[in-house]
C-alpha cells in the first residue's frame, strides 16, 4: 500500500532493538553492563522513535504506516502497521521504558535478579511494541503471549510467597484469556479467510460466527485489562511486583489489552458490535471506578492503594465504549471520545508509573508499606511524598496535569453528547480519588508517633539512591507537564476533539 | 514575544519559581530563602508596577498559550485583574514578612515557604487568569497547594482542618469543572469579556444556563464560604497564623469570591444574569451568609474562630454586591474585596501577634493587652472598626457603596442586613476592644524585652496594613485608591463612560484641614513614647488654630478631591460660630483638665480620646460633605467612649456600655439616612444634594439618628448615664459640646427652610418639649449635681429640638429661627460646660471669707445665665427664641414653662452644691489652671453671645421692658415654687439616671437568662464538621466481601457469567 | 455435517470443557491441565480450519505450531511458580513485614 520509505524501517525497528537488547543482556554477565546496556538501547529506542515522529510531522505523510517484514505480504507475512493511536501508545511506553530502566539499574543490585530481570523487561518491551504495531491478529496473539509471560516472569521476580501465588494467578488469568483470544481469532479466520486487521475491517458483517468471535476476543481481553469484576488478578500481582515491574504492569501492561479492545470494537469488527454490549461495558467501567477507589481507599497497603487506584482508573477508559455509542460518528477510533481516552491511557501511564515508583522508594525507605504506619512521612521522605501527591493530583483529575486535561475532554465528550450521567460518573470518580489520595498524604503528614518499626526492620530500611527518587519525580513532573499542552499528543493522534457541534446531541 | 505577552506570564512565575528553588533549598539555609523569598516578592511588585503603568496607558497585556484545541490558557491583564492582582503582590511581601517573624525556628519552613509560594503564584493566576478555563486551572491548583499549609503543624487538629478543607474544596473544585466543561459544550472557549459572553448568545437555552449558573456558583461558594458551604473555613483555623491570614486575605476566599465577580459579570454578563434571576438567589444566599456568620461569631471565645466567622460574613459582602446588580453596588462589592483584605489581613496578624507573644487565644483571656502590646492592639483596633463599618476606614467605603447601589436599584432588604451586619459585627467586636483597652492586664504575661512589644517583623505587617485600610478609607477619593479602580472596573461592565476629573495639584492641604490635623497629629505624638509628655501637655492648645480661624479668617471653602470621597470643608457663618464654641470649649476644657487631672492615670488615654474627640468636633462642624461628616461624627463618638469610661469604676462602665449601644443604633440609623440622602439627592457634597428632595423615611431616620445624639426625649437614656461619670471636664465637653453634634446634623441634613414636613416637624416638636418637661421632673429628684446638670441638658436640648420641630413645621419660620437656635446652642454650650467645671472646683480657703463670697459668686454666674436673668447670654437666647417662633406653633407656648423647669433644677443645683461636703483648702497650682479655665469661661458666657452677628437683630428686643420683665417674673415664679418643694425634694428617692432603660435593661436581662434556660435544654450544636470520610469504610466493606465474591467463590464463575452477559448483549443486535 | 464442521464443533465443545475444568479445579496442576486442554482445542479448531476451503491452508499450521510453543513456554512458567510456592512452604517467609 504505501512504498518502502526510508522511515520506514523505523517500524521493524521497534521490534528489533528491545530483542536485541534481551539477547545483549543475556550475553553479557556483569550487572553494569546489563544496566548499560539497557539505559543505552532504551534512549536509543526513545531517540528513534521521537526522530521518527518528528520527521514524520514535516513530511505530513499518511496517518498509518505499514512495513512488510521481508517482502511476504499478509497473510503469510509479518506486516507492521502503525496509525496515530499507535504512535501515541508507542512514544509513551518509549518514555517510560527508558526512566523504568533507570530505576531499575539502581533498584536492583542482587545480581542474580538482574540476570532474570533484564532479558525478561527486554522481552516485555518487544512484546509491547509488537503489538502496538502488529497489523494481524495472530501475531498479535503472540505478542500478547510474550508480554504476559514475560510479565509473568517478572511479577515472580519479588519471590516472595505472595508474589509468586500473584504471579501464578496472573499466568493462568493471562493463558486463559490469551486462549480465548486466540480462539476467536480462529473463529475469524475461519470466516473471512484473513488475519490482517485492515482486511478484517473492511469485510466483518455482522452475522453469528463474528459475534462470537467477538465475544470470545472480548472476554479475553476484558480479563487482561482486568475490569471490574475480572479485576481480582490485579491488586495483588500489580502490589507485589518490585517496584518498576508494578509500574510498567499499571501503566503499559493492562495498557495493550484495552489498546485491542479498542481496536477491534471500534475498528475492525465494528458492524458486530451493539450499543447495548458498549453501554454494558460503560457501566462496568463505572462499577470499577468506584469498586476502585472505595477498595483503594480501605487498603492497608501503600502498594495495594496504587494498585486498586489502577482498577479505578482502568474503569474510566472503558467510558470510551458508551461515549463512542452515545456520539453516532462513524469513524469512532479518531474521534473525540477516543482522543479522550488516548489522552487518558497517557497521562495514567506517567502518573500510575510515578506513584508506584514513589510507593518503591517509601516501602524501601520504611522496609514496609502499611498505610497507617507511615506517619511523618512527609518529613523524612519529602520528595517522595511530593511525588505521590503530584501523581495523585493527575489522577484526581485535578489541573494542571494530563489527567485534568484528560477528564476535561472526557466530559466535554460526556456533556456535549448530552449523555451527562457519564460525566457524574467521571466526577464522582475523582473524588473518591481525592479520599484515597488525602487518606496517603494525612498519613504522611502527622507527627510520627512514638517508633513503631522494630530493630529487624530499622536496619533493613535504607535511604532510596537519588537516581530512583529524581526518576520517580521525573516522570512525575512529566505528568503535570503533560497538562500544559494537550495539542502536541492530539495532533499526533490525528484525532480531532472539536465538541459535536450543539444541538446535535441531547442538549436541547 | 513582545513583553506585553510576556509579562502576565511572568508575574505568575515570579511567585512560582522562587517557590520551587525554596523547595531545593536546606532547612538551615536561613538567609538563601529569605533572599529568594523577598527577590520574589519584590520582582512580582515591580512587574505589577509596570502591569499598572502598562494598563494605564491602554496597554494590553496577554499571554496566551495553546492548551487544547480550540482552547488556550489565557493570562490576561485587565482592570479586575489588576485590582486583585496588586492586593495579592501586596499583602504576599508584607505576609512573608510576617512569616518569616513568626516561623522563627521551627520545623519544615522550606516546604512551608516553597507552598506559600506557589499559593501566591495560584491566586496570581487566578487574578490573571483570562478565561474560565485558565481560572479554573489555578483554582484547583490553588486548593492543592494550600493543603499543605493547613496541615503544617502536623497534629490532629490541623489534619482534621485540612481533611475537611480537602472534602469540601474538592466537591466544589467538581462540581465547578462539571459547570464549566457543560458552558463550553454550549458556547465555545469563554474568554472573559467586559460585558459577559453569554449575554451575546441569545440561541441558548436559559434552563441549562441556570443549571450551570447553579453548579458553577456552588463551586465557587466553597471557597467564597457562603452558607452552608463554609464548614471548611472554621476548622482550617488550625494553620499558623500567617496562613490563616493568606487563607482569609488573600488566597483563598478571595478566589471564590472573585471568581463569582468574573463568572457574573464576564461571563454571565450583569444584565443577562439579572433577566435569568439569577443575581436575586445569590443575594439572597449571600445575605443569609452575612448574618449567619455574624451570628456565629457573636458566639465564639476563641479569637481566630471568631474572626474566622466574621470572614465569613464579610466575604459575603462582595458576593452581595455582584449580585444587587447594579453599577454603584458593583463598585462596592469590588472595592470590598481590596478593603476586607487589608482589615482580615491585620486582624489575623494581630491575633497571631498576641498568640505568639502573650500565648493568648481565646477573646476572654485579652483584658488589657491594649496596655501591653499598644501597637499590636492599636492595628486591631482599626481593622475591627473598619470591620464594623466605620467611617473613616475602608471598611465602611464598601458599605456605604453597597447600600447606595442597593438603593439604586430599590432593593431596600439590603439595607437592613446591612445595618443588621453592622449591629453584630459591634457585638462580637467592641467587647473584645473594650476589654483589650480598659480593663487590667493580666498580670503573668512576660514583660516587654525591649522598647518593642514584640519582634519587629510581626509588628511591621500589621501596622502597615491597618495603615493602609484607614488610608484606602481616608483617601477612597484619590486616584490610585482602590474605589477609583473599582469605579474603572464598573463603568467598564455597564458600558458607561465614567470620567475621572481628578486635578492630582489639588490635594495639597488646604488651611481648614490643618484645624483637624493639628489635634490628629498630637495624637499620633503620643504613640511615640519620646514625645508623649510634650504632647500630653500642649494637647489643649491643638484647639488654637480652630479658635483664632472663628476669630479671625473670612467664610472660606476648601475641597480636598482626595480626601473620602472627595471632602468639602467649608467655614460660613454658622460654622463659625459652632467653631467659636467648639475651639473655647476645648481649649478652656483642655486647660482646665490640666489642672483636673494633674497626677492621675491613664493620662495618656485621656489625652488621646479628648484630642481624637476634638478632631472630630471641629471635623463635623465644617464638612460639608456626607462621608466627611459622618466620620468626624463617628470619630467623635467613639472616642469619647474612653472619655466616659475614664475613671474605670463599674459605673463608668455600665454608662460606657449603654453609650456605646446607642452610639452603634446611632450610627446605623445615620448610615441608612445618609445613604438614602445621597442615592435620593444626588450628590455627596451638600452642595449637590438636593436636600428638598429626601424621601420621608430619610427624615425620620434623620431625626432619630441625631436625635440619639442630642439627647431627644425616648433616646436619650445613655445621656443621664454616660455624662455624670466622666471626668469634670471631659462631661463638660460632653454635655456643651458634644449634644450640639445632633442640632447641626438636623440643621445640616433636614430639609429646613424648603419644605414642610409637618408629621415630622410635629413629632420632633412634641418630644421637644415633653423632653423640656420630663427631664426637669426627673431631674430635680436627683442628688448626685452632675446627674441633675444631664437632665437640665435634656431638657435644654428638648427646647432646641422643638425649635428645629417648629421650623420642619413652617418652613418660613427658618430663617430667624436659625439664628435663635444658634445663639440658643451657644448660650447652652458655654454655660452648661461652666456649671459642669463648677463642680469640680473646690471652694478656696476658709479662712478668708472675700474669697469665698467670690467663689460662690463666679459659680453663680452661669446659674443666673441658665435661668436667663436679664443681661445674661440666657436672656437673649430665649428672647430670640421667643421672637422667631412667633407664636405660631402652640407647643412653644410651653416654653415659660421650661424656663420655670430650669429655674427650679438650677435651685436645686446649687442647693446640692452647697450640700456637698467638701473641704476648703488653698489653692495649689492644679488649682489654679482649673481656675484660669472657669474664669475665662464664665467671662464668655458673659459676653458671647452678644458678640455673634446673628445676635444683632435680637440685641434690641433683649432689653426691652417686656423682655426684662419676663426674664425676671417667670424665675422668680421658680424660686417661689422652688421654696415649697425644696425639703420634699430632699426626701425624695432619686430617679436612677437612665431611666426609662432601667426597665428595659431588667427585661433584657430575664430575656437573656430566659434564652440561657432555653439553651441549656434544647442545646443545638450548630457546629458543621465536614464528615469523617472514614465512615464511608463501614458501609461498605471493602476488600473483604470482594474476596468473598471473587476469589473464594471461584473467579471463573463471574468469568463465565461476563462471558455470557456480553454474548448476550452482541448477540442482541 | 462434514467432517471438517465437526472437528471444529468438537473444538469448541473441547474448549469449553476446558475453560470449565480451569474454573472448577482447584488443584494447579489441574488447572494447568485444563488450560492445555483449551489450547489443544483451539488447535482443533484452527485445524479444521485448514480444511476449510479446497486446498490445505498452511496459515492455521503456522498457527497452531506457533501456539504450541507459546503453550509450552506458558505451562513451563506455571509449573515453576508452583514449583517454588511449594519450595517455600506455607509460612510466610520471605514475606514483607506487615
Amino acid at each position: 500500500m504505501i512504498p518502502l520509505g526510508s522511515v520506514n524501517i523505523v517500524l521493524p525497528l521497534l521490534v528489533g532493538i528491545p530483542l536485541l537488547a534481551a539477547i545483549a543482556t543475556t550475553v553479557v554477565d556483569s550487572r553494569r553492563w546489563r544496566a548499560g546496556i539497557s539505559v543505552t538501547f532504551a534512549s536509543l529506542q526513545l531517540l528513534l522513535i521521537v526522530l521518527w515522529l518528528v520527521t514524520l510531522q514535516h513530511t505530513g505523510a499518511d496517518a498509518a504506516y505499514r512495513y512488510v517484514l521481508g517482502g511476504w505480504n499478509s497473510p503469510l507475512g509479518i506486516n507492521l502497521v502503525a496509525d496515530g493511536l499507535a504512535k501515541v501508545l508507542l512514544l509513551i511506553t518509549a518514555v517510560l521504558v527508558l526512566v523504568l530502566s533507570i530505576y531499575s539499574a539502581i533498584y536492583f543490585t542482587d545480581p542474580a535478579k538482574t540476570t532474570r530481570f533484564w532479558p525478561l523487561w527486554w522481552l516485555l518491551v518487544t512484546g509491547l511494541n509488537a503489538a502496538f504495531i502488529g497489523a494481524d491478529a495472530f501475531n498479535i496473539y503472540v505478542a500478547l503471549e510474550m508480554i504476559g509471560l514475560a510479565a509473568v516472569a517478572l511479577v515472580g521476580l519479588a519471590g516472595t510467597r505472595t508474589a509468586l501465588t500473584a504471579a501464578l494467578r496472573y499466568a493462568l488469568v493471562g493463558l486463559l484469556g490469551s486462549l480465548c483470544y486466540l480462539l476467536g481469532v480462529s473463529l475469524l479466520y475461519r470466516t473471512y479467510g484473513t488475519l490482517d486487521l485492515a482486511q478484517l475491517a473492511t469485510e466483518t458483517q455482522a452475522d453469528p460466527m463474528t459475534a462470537a468471535s467477538l465475544c470470545l476476543i472480548s472476554i479475553g481481553l476484558l480479563l487482561k485489562t482486568a475490569l471490574l469484576p475480572l479485576h481480582f488478578w490485579l491488586p495483588p500481582a500489580h502490589a507485589s511486583a518490585p517496584a518498576p515491574v508494578s509500574a510498567a504492569l499499571s501503566a503499559l501492561v493492562v495498557k495493550v489489552s484495552f489498546y485491542l479492545l479498542m481496536r477491534f470494537w471500534l475498528d475492525v469488527l465494528t458492524p458486530a458490535t451493539t450499543e447495548l454490549a458498549m453501554n454494558l461495558l460503560g457501566i462496568l467501567g463505572a462499577g470499577a471506578i468506584f469498586w476502585g477507589c472505595i477498595a483503594a481507599f480501605r487498603a492497608q497497603r501503600l502498594k495495594l492503594v496504587v494498585a486498586y487506584s489502577t482498577v479505578a482508573q482502568l474503569g474510566y477508559m472503558f467510558l470510551l465504549f458508551p461515549l463512542v455509542a452515545a456520539s453516532h460518528s462513524p469513524s469512532s477510533i479518531t474521534g473525540a471520545a477516543a482522543a479522550a481516552v488516548v489522552y487518558f491511557i497517557v497521562a495514567h501511564a506517567l502518573a500510575k508509573a510515578a506513584m508506584f515508583l514513589a510507593a518503591g522508594n517509601i516501602q524501601m525507605f520504611n522496609n514496609h508499606d502499611t498505610v497507617d504506619k507511615l506517619q511523618g512521612l512527609a518529613r523524612t521522605q519529602p520528595l517522595a511524598v511530593l511525588t505521590f501527591a503530584i501523581a495523585g493530583v493527575s489522577l484526581i483529575g485535578l489541573p494542571p496535569s494530563g489527567g485534568f486535561i484528560a477528564k476535561w475532554l472526557l466530559l466535554n465528550v460526556a456533556i456535549g453528547n448530552g449523555v451527562w450521567w457519564w460525566a457524574i460518573v467521571v466526577l464522582g470518580g475523582g473524588l473518591l480519588a481525592a479520599a484515597y489520595i488525602g487518606r496517603v498524604l494525612h498519613v504522611a503528614f502527622s507527627h510520627p508517633v512514638a517508633q513503631t518499626i522494630d530493630t529487624d526492620n530499622a536496619n533493613a530500611a535504607r535511604h532510596p539512591p537519588g537516581g530512583m527518587v529524581l526518576c520517580a519525580l521525573a516522570l512525575a513532573a512529566c505528568s503535570i507537564l503533560l497538562g500544559f499542552n494537550a495539542e502536541w499528543i492530539l495532533n499526533l493522534l490525528d484525532a480531532s476533539v472539536e465538541p459535536p457541534i450543539p444541538g446535535v446531541g441531547g442538549m436541547q | 514575544m513582545t513583553l506585553n505577552k510576556l509579562l502576565p506570564l511572568l508575574i505568575v512565575l515570579s511567585a512560582l519559581l522562587p517557590g520551587l528553588l525554596i523547595f531545593c533549598t536546606g532547612e538551615q539555609r536561613l538567609w538563601l530563602r529569605r533572599i529568594l523569598n523577598l527577590g520574589g516578592n519584590l520582582s512580582c511588585l515591580t512587574l505589577i508596577a509596570l502591569l499598572l503603568h502598562g494598563v494605564y496607558n491602554s496597554e494590553v497585556f496577554e499571554t496566551r498559550l495553546p492548551l487544547l484545541p480550540g482552547m488556550d490558557l489565557v493570562l490576561h491583564a485587565d482592570a479586575l485583574s489588576l485590582l486583585f492582582v496588586t492586593l495579592s503582590g501586596l499583602l504576599w511581601f508584607l505576609t512573608t514578612l510576617y512569616a518569616i517573624g513568626y516561623l522563627e525556628a521551627t520545623q519544615n519552613r522550606s516546604r512551608f515557604f516553597g507552598f506559600f509560594s506557589l499559593c501566591v503564584a495560584a491566586t496570581l493566576g487566578i487574578a490573571l487568569a483570562g478565561n474560565l478555563i485558565t481560572f479554573l486551572i489555578f483554582y484547583e491548583l490553588l486548593t492543592l497547594t494550600t493543603y499543605p499549609l493547613v496541615v503544617h503543624k502536623g497534629n490532629a487538629a490541623s489534619l482534621r482542618a485540612g481533611r475537611i478543607y480537602l472534602t469540601y474544596t474538592m466537591t466544589g473544585g467538581a462540581l465547578l469543572l462539571a459547570g464549566v466543561v457543560w458552558l463550553k459544550a454550549l458556547a465555545g472557549p469563554l474568554d472573559f469579556t467586559a460585558t459577559g459572553i453569554l449575554a451575546g448568545m441569545p440561541h441558548l437555552d436559559p434552563g441549562h444556563l441556570k443549571v450551570i449558573f447553579a453548579l458553577i456558583i456552588t463551586g465557587l461558594g466553597v471557597k467564597a464560604a457562603l452558607v452552608p458551604l463554609h464548614g471548611w473555613l472554621p476548622a482550617a483555623m488550625a494553620a499558623p497564623a500567617p496562613v490563616s491570614a493568606l487563607l482569609h486575605a488573600v488566597a483563598v476566599v478571595k478566589a471564590g469570591a472573585f471568581g463569582i465577580i468574573r463568572v457574573v459579570y464576564d461571563v454571565y454578563g450583569i444584565e443577562f444574569a439579572r433577566d435569568l434571576g439569577l443575581t436575586i438567589v445569590l443575594a439572597g444566599i449571600a445575605a443569609f451568609t452575612i448574618v449567619y456568620g455574624s451570628v456565629r461569631a457573636l458566639f465564639q471565645d476563641d479569637l481566630k474562630r471568631r474572626l474566622a466567622f466574621s470572614t465569613v460574613s464579610q466575604v459575603s459582602y462582595i458576593a452581595l454586591g455582584t449580585a444587587i446588580a447594579g453599577p454603584i453596588a458593583t463598585i462596592g462589592g469590588m472595592v470590598h474585596l481590596v478593603h476586607q483584605g487589608l482589615m482580615k489581613i491585620t486582624l489575623f496578624f494581630c491575633a497571631g501577634n498576641l498568640a505568639e507573644t502573650l500565648g493568648i487565644h481565646k477573646v476572654s483571656e485579652m483584658n488589657g493587652v491594649g496596655r501591653r502590646m499598644p501597637l499590636t492592639m492599636s492595628a486591631f483596633t482599626i481593622a475591627a472598626l473598619g470591620m464594623i463599618g466605620l467611617p473613616p476606614v475602608a471598611g465602611f467605603v464598601s458599605k456605604w457603596y453597597l447600600g447606595a447601589g442597593a438603593l439604586e436599584v430599590e432593593a431596600y432588604w439590603v439595607l437592613i442586613i446591612l445595618a443588621a451586619s453592622s449591629v453584630l459585627n459591634a457585638l462580637y467586636f467592641l467587647p473584645v476592644l473594650h476589654a483589650a483597652w480598659f480593663r487590667p492586664p493580666n498580670p503573668t504575661w512576660v514583660p516587654k524585652q525591649s522598647v518593642m512589644e514584640t519582634p519587629w517583623l510581626l509588628l511591621i505587617p500589621p501596622v502597615m496594613t491597618a495603615a493602609l485600610a484607614l488610608a484606602t478609607g481616608v483617601f477612597a477619593g484619590v486616584f490610585s485608591s482602590p474605589l477609583s479602580w473599582a469605579e474603572l472596573i464598573a463603568a467598564r461592565e455597564y458600558g458607561q463612560k465614567l470620567v475621572h476629573t481628578i486635578d492630582l495639584a489639588a490635594i495639597s492641604l488646604p488651611q481648614l484641614g490643618w484645624l483637624v490635623i493639628t489635634p490628629l497629629l498630637l495624637a499620633v505624638g503620643l504613640l511615640i513614647p519620646s514625645a508623649r509628655r510634650l504632647c500630653i501637655s500642649i494637647a489643649p492648645w491643638a484647639a488654637l488654630p480652630a479658635l483664632l480661624a472663628a476669630l479671625l479668617s473670612s467664610p472660606t471653602s476648601n475641597t480636598l478631591p482626595g480626601v473620602f470621597f472627595g471632602s468639602v470643608l467649608k467655614l460660613d457663618q454658622t460654622s463659625q460660630v459652632v467653631l467659636l464654641l467648639a475651639a473655647s470649649l476645648w481649649l478652656i476644657t483642655g486647660v482646665y483638665g490640666k489642672g483636673y487631672l494633674a497626677d492621675h492615670k491613664h493620662l495618656r488615654r485621656y489625652t488621646l480620646c479628648y484630642l481624637l474627640c476634638m478632631a472630630g468636633s471641629f471635623g463635623l462642624t465644617l464638612s460639608q460633605d456626607l462621608f466627611g461628616f459622618i466620620s468626624f461624627f463617628t470619630l467623635m463618638s467613639f472616642a469619647a467612649y474612653g472619655l466616659v469610661v475614664h475613671s474605670g469604676t463599674p459605673e463608668a462602665m455600665r454608662a460606657g456600655k449603654t453609650y456605646m449601644q446607642w452610639v452603634i443604633i446611632g450610627e446605623v440609623l445615620l448610615f441608612a439616612a445618609l445613604l438614602g440622602l445621597s442615592t435620593s439627592g444626588g450628590g455627596n457634597t451638600l452642595g449637590d444634594i438636593e436636600i428638598g428632595a429626601q424621601p420621608l423615611w430619610v427624615s425620620w431616620l434623620l431625626i432619630l439618628g441625631f436625635g440619639i445624639k442630642a439627647g431627644l426625649l425616648a433616646t436619650h437614656f445613655w445621656l443621664p448615664r454616660a455624662h455624670p461619670v466622666a471626668p469634670v471636664p471631659a462631661s463638660a465637653i460632653l454635655s456643651g459640646l458634644m449634644v450640639k453634634a445632633g442640632l447641626i446634623g438636623w440643621w445640616r441634613f433636614l430639609p429646613l427652610g424648603e419644605v414642610s414636613l409637618v408629621d415630622a416637624g410635629l413629632t420632633l416638636l412634641s418630644l421637644g418639649m415633653c423632653g423640656a418637661i420630663l427631664a426637669v421632673i426627673v431631674g430635680l429628684t436627683q442628688n448626685n449635681p452632675k446627674t441633675l446638670l444631664a437632665y437640665s441638658t435634656i431638657s435644654q436640648m428638648g427646647i432646641l429640638a422643638s425649635g428645629v420641630g417648629a421650623g420642619l413645621v413652617e418652613p418660613k419660620l427658618w430663617p430667624a429661627l436659625s439664628s435663635a437656635l444658634l445663639l440658643y446652642a451657644v448660650h447652652h454650650g458655654l454655660s452648661k460646660a461652666a456649671l459642669f467645671l463648677s463642680v469640680g472646683l473646690t471652694p478656696t480657703s476658709v479662712d478668708k471669707p472675700g474669697l469665698s463670697g467670690l467663689f460662690w459668686g463666679i459659680i453663680l454666674i452661669p446659674v443666673l445665665a441658665m435661668i436667663g436673668l436679664p443681661f445674661t447670654s440666657g436672656a437673649l437666647a430665649k428672647t430670640a427664641l421667643k421672637m422667631s417662633v412667633a407664636e405660631t406653633t402652640t407647643l412653644l407656648q410651653l416654653l415659660p414653662l421650661a424656663t420655670i423647669g430650669t429655674t427650679l433644677l438650677m435651685l436645686r443645683f446649687v442647693d446640692l452644691l452647697r450640700q456637698t461636703n467638701r473641704p476648703a483648702t488653698t489653692i495649689s497650682s492644679g488649682d489654679r489652671l482649673q481656675y484660669l479655665g472657669y474664669v475665662i469661661l464664665v467671662l464668655l458666657v458673659i459676653s458671647v453671645t452678644y458678640w455673634i452677628p446673628q445676635a444683632e437683630i435680637f440685641i434690641e428686643h433683649t432689653f426691652s421692658y417686656s423682655a426684662v420683665s419676663n426674664s425676671l417674673m417667670l424665675p422668680a415664679a421658680g424660686v417661689l415654687i422652688f421654696l415649697v418643694i425644696r425639703n420634699y425634694l430632699a426626701q425624695t428617692k432619686p430617679v436612677p439616671a437612665g431611666d426609662a432603660i432601667v426597665i428595659i435593661e431588667k427585661f433584657c436581662d430575664r430575656l437573656k437568662k430566659a434564652a440561657d434556660n432555653l439553651q441549656g435544654s434544647f442545646k443545638i450544636d450548630m457546629n458543621f464538621p465536614g464528615k469523617s470520610v472514614g465512615r464511608i469504610s463501614t458501609m461498605l466493606p471493602g476488600t473483604r466481601l470482594e474476596q468473598r465474591l471473587l476469589l473464594q467463590c471461584q473467579p471463573g464463575v463471574v468469568f463465565i457469567a461476563i462471558f455470557v452477559c456480553l454474548a448476550f448483549m452482541i448477540a442482541f443486535n | 455435517m462434514s467432517q471438517e464442521m465437526l472437528y471444529c464443533a468438537a473444538g469448541i465443545a473441547l474448549f469449553g470443557i476446558g475453560m470449565f475444568g480451569v474454573i472448577v479445579a482447584t488443584h494447579i496442576i489441574r488447572k494447568l491441565i485444563a488450560v492445555n486442554i483449551m489450547g489443544i482445542a483451539v488447535f482443533m479448531v484452527l485445524l479444521a480450519t485448514a480444511r476449510h476451503g479446497a486446498v490445505t491452508d498452511p496459515i492455521p499450521h503456522a498457527m497452531v505450531l506457533t501456539g504450541i510453543v507459546v503453550a509450552v513456554a506458558g505451562t513451563a512458567l506455571c509449573l515453576w511458580l508452583a514449583l517454588q510456592i511449594r519450595l517455600l512452604g506455607r509460612g510466610t517467609k520471605g514475606e514483607p513485614p506487615r
